[in-house]
């Protein structure tokens, strides 16, 4: 699943990066990491992502780089 | 060491500072603190920094330069201010040398990310210092601050700091100055090793060159690269509960950014800044006036003993008169950037980008051109400069290429005159006032057509750039230092000053020129009916007078005549300007004329008085509409011109001047010709 696809307020885990995303590299979008849906704007795009301890809004469009799987943990 | 770098001459550069750090980090507030109050905007031969360049002395030898640079999250450039930091980090901007010292700032409350940044500053291998600030606030948030486990792994001196209040500022100021600063060095490495290997094959002076070489010939190895940063950050950070709760801002936005309410509260905040813009500074343009005005019928009386008619002339017709015009908009100016400042300070900019994004992105833009396009309405100029945040280039040169169409106040006097003198006090429905609802429909005309022009270029693009994911980060919710605020004012409000004042003065001396000569003298029978009537007869007969002859058969089909083609001519350098000169140009008394923006009656009589050849009105609606919109259009801004020639080419900027003229000179054409047609001509 892309994040793009992910409920709100559930964590994932990032398991890839399409090669389109390389720009969402720098931000933390690394394999691995725990990312989460937080809510998205009043017109459903761009959307508030909680990443890396920090809150960014991105487009809808730009998260269906990131595949992840569900946690594991959910702390 | 090599033997070089020993033998270097010493003093011969001054020792420079280069203050790094994320957005939000409270990294000018700390600069604030080091350098005092004596700082200036940096520029370097031609490229514009939105970067501060201040003092440090460290009590011996020649004062250290010291150097705030915009807030970046990478120094692998996404966006213009990205690039400029990254050039600067490596000594490749004209006039700044290899950085001797590299304070870089982290908010403690923020590690995992902002260690992203200071990872790849480390590479650089140059003496590097870490302020570790607002470790008040992450601690208050529940962050375990590992300062002792950051500095064994890092490698460099790390200082506590709360910039806001001082706190661990002395001890910042002798780690910078007083002890030794060893260089860095790159703290991560590729889980491959194979890859360790090829990094240290690749040619470069440090470990950052090495990796720009390895990447630009392999494109994997970005990826891999961000992997092993973020590996080596989760390493350093292990065990600790580095992210601050966030808790008291989920509140906050639950409310900010609620699909209903959000929208409703980011209109009310942009009423009230329009409100303050427009309200609060209407005092302080009046005294602006007053004291210009005085100062033109002072000189007015001193000057001609000294300089003669024609220098006392240029002084006050041309010079005072014309920097007055621009000066007055210094309050609007300055309340718009404090407006900005304190929204962007307290973390809601971010969140207006974010709620604006998807409605701008209909026209092609983004949620970062929210405050390019906002500064817009009080000067296109400060509009201009703050598109050097966004990231996409293609999107930047769209937002540059609206600006100007963005209903600035320089258009507001124009406006007011036209309003006021012929459309009718109405009230619709009771209520709404006509001349009003007019008004804010010019400012929809330039918006709405500016928005339309985004979407037609965007659509017509054959090859869509590469998509730049939009990514805004929203900071938390922090209270905006006023005396920060207040020096950021000083030194932009400064910074305009300087930029627009330079060219309207130039700009001010031509057309003051082209308005004065030749010096004809005035038959007698216009010489009986006063001085004014010498005045307008001499302007009818200069240099822009015959100009304004010569263009009327282009702006007769817009319903112009001679004489609103010299206002047109006049008011090309600024907007403005078209005022006055409809005062000389109809002959005005000399009192009547300088009491013209206050209270434009005697100008807007004159004007409905004004007749053609065969009796009727020249300014009809047709007329007065068909200036509206060509107001509404046209780029007549020197200034303007001038800034987006140096943030773009001559090129681009001689091309929107086309563009826009045209865009004004159809859209006039088809207003005149419209109503004509429907008989208010």
């Amino acid at each position: 699943m892309t994040l793009a696809e992910a409920p709100l307020g559930v964590f994932f885990s990032i398991q890839s990066l399409a090669p389109e995303g390389v720009d969402l590299l720098h931000l933390g979008f690394v394999p691995g990491t725990r990312v989460r849906l937080v809510r998205t704007a009043p017109l459903g795009d761009p959307i508030e992502v909680d990443i890396a301890g920090a809150r960014l809004a991105i487009r809808r469009e730009s998260l269906q780089s990131v595949t992840v799987v569900p946690c594991e943990e959910s702390a | 060491m090599n033997a070089a770098a020993v033998e270097a001459p010493v003093g011969a550069e001054r020792t420079t500072l280069l203050l790094l750090g994320n957005p939000n980090v409270g990294k000018s507030t700390l600069f604030n603190g080091l350098t005092g109050l004596r700082q200036k905007v940096a520029n370097y031969a031609g490229v514009t920094v939105d970067a501060r360049e201040g003092e440090l002395d460290p009590g011996e030898g020649q004062p250290w330069r010291a150097l705030d640079l915009p807030g970046t999250y990478s120094l692998q450039p996404r966006s213009f201010d990205e690039e400029i930091v990254e050039r600067a980090v490596r000594g490749d901007l004209p006039g700044l040398p290899v950085p001797d010292r590299i304070l870089v700032v982290v908010d403690a409350g923020n590690l995992r990310r902002n260690l992203f940044l200071l990872s790849e500053i480390l590479d650089l291998g140059r003496p590097v210092v870490v302020a570790l600030n607002m470790v008040d606030e992450a601690r208050r948030g529940g962050v375990d601050v590992p300062t002792e486990g950051l500095r064994a792994a890092l490698g460099v001196p790390v200082i506590e700091t709360v910039a806001s209040s001082g706190e661990g500022l002395d001890e910042l100021f002798v780690a910078l100055t007083s002890a030794p600063v060893p260089e860095a060095t790159r703290r991560w490495s590729f889980e491959d090793a194979a890859l360790e290997t090829r990094l240290g094959a690749a040619p470069g002076a440090s470990d950052w060159e090495r990796l720009s070489a390895l990447r630009a010939v392999d494109p994997a190895v970005a990826a891999l690269e961000a992997q092993a940063r973020y590996a080596w950050i989760s390493r350093v950070l292990e065990g600790v509960s580095a992210t601050a709760d966030r808790a008291r801002d989920e509140r906050i936005d639950r409310v900010l950014l609620h699909p209903i309410v959000g929208p409703l509260a980011f209109l009310l905040v942009m009423g009230l800044v329009f409100q303050l813009i427009f309200a609060g500074a209407e005092p302080l343009m009046g005294l602006i006036e007053g004291l210009f005005s005085g100062a033109q019928a002072w000189l007015g009386a001193v000057l001609p003993g000294a300089l003669g008619e024609l220098g006392t002339s240029l002084v006050t017709d041309g010079i005072v008169a014309g920097v007055g015009a621009v000066i007055v908009f210094l309050p609007q100016i300055l309340i718009l950037f404090f407006a900005i400042g304190f929204l962007e300070d307290s973390g809601y900019m971010a969140r207006a980008a974010f709620l604006v994004d998807r409605p701008l992105r209909a026209a092609g833009l983004s949620g970062r051109s929210f405050i390019p396009l906002l500064s817009g309405f009080a000067c296109a100029i400060p509009g201009i400069l703050a598109t050097r945040t966004i990231p996409n280039r293609f999107e930047r040169l769209l937002a540059i290429a609206i600006l100007p169409l963005m209903t600035c106040s320089a258009r507001l006097p124009v406006y007011a005159l036209l309003i006021a003198a012929f459309i009718p006090t109405t009230k619709l429905l009771g209520f709404l006032s006509l001349q009003a609802l007019v008004l804010f429909g010019l400012y929809l005309v330039g918006l709405g057509a500016g928005l339309v022009f985004t979407f037609v270029v965007n659509r017509s693009k054959r090859t869509r750039g590469r998509a730049l994911p939009l990514v805004v980060e929203l900071p938390p919710y922090r209270r905006p230092s006023l005396s920060g605020l207040l020096l950021k004012l000083r030194l932009r409000g400064g910074d305009f000053l300087r930029r627009a004042g330079t060219i309207v003065f130039a700009v001010s001396v031509v057309l003051w020129f082209l308005l004065t000569f030749p010096r004809v003298g005035a038959p007698a029978e216009v010489e009986a009916q006063g001085p004014a009537a010498v005045k307008s007869y001499q302007l009818a007969h200069s240099f822009g007078g015959q100009l304004g002859h010569a263009i009327e058969p282009a702006i007769r089909p817009l319903g112009y005549d001679w004489k609103i083609g010299v206002g047109l001519i006049a008011s090309f350098a600024a907007r403005e300007v078209f005022v006055s000169t409809m005062g000389v140009v109809y002959s005005l008394e000399a009192e009547a004329a300088e009491q013209l923006d206050e209270d434009s009656k005697p100008l807007e009589d004159a004007l409905k008085r004004e007749q053609s050849a065969d009796g009727r009105p020249v300014f009809s609606l047709a007329t007065v509409c068909s200036l509206l919109i060509f107001y509404a259009f046209a780029l007549q801004c020197g200034a303007t011109v001038a800034v987006v020639k140096r943030e773009t080419n001559w090129k681009f900027a001689l091309g929107q001047l086309a563009l826009l003229l045209a865009l004004a000179y159809g859209g006039a054409l088809v207003t005149y010709q419209g109503l004509a047609a429907l008989g208010f001509g």
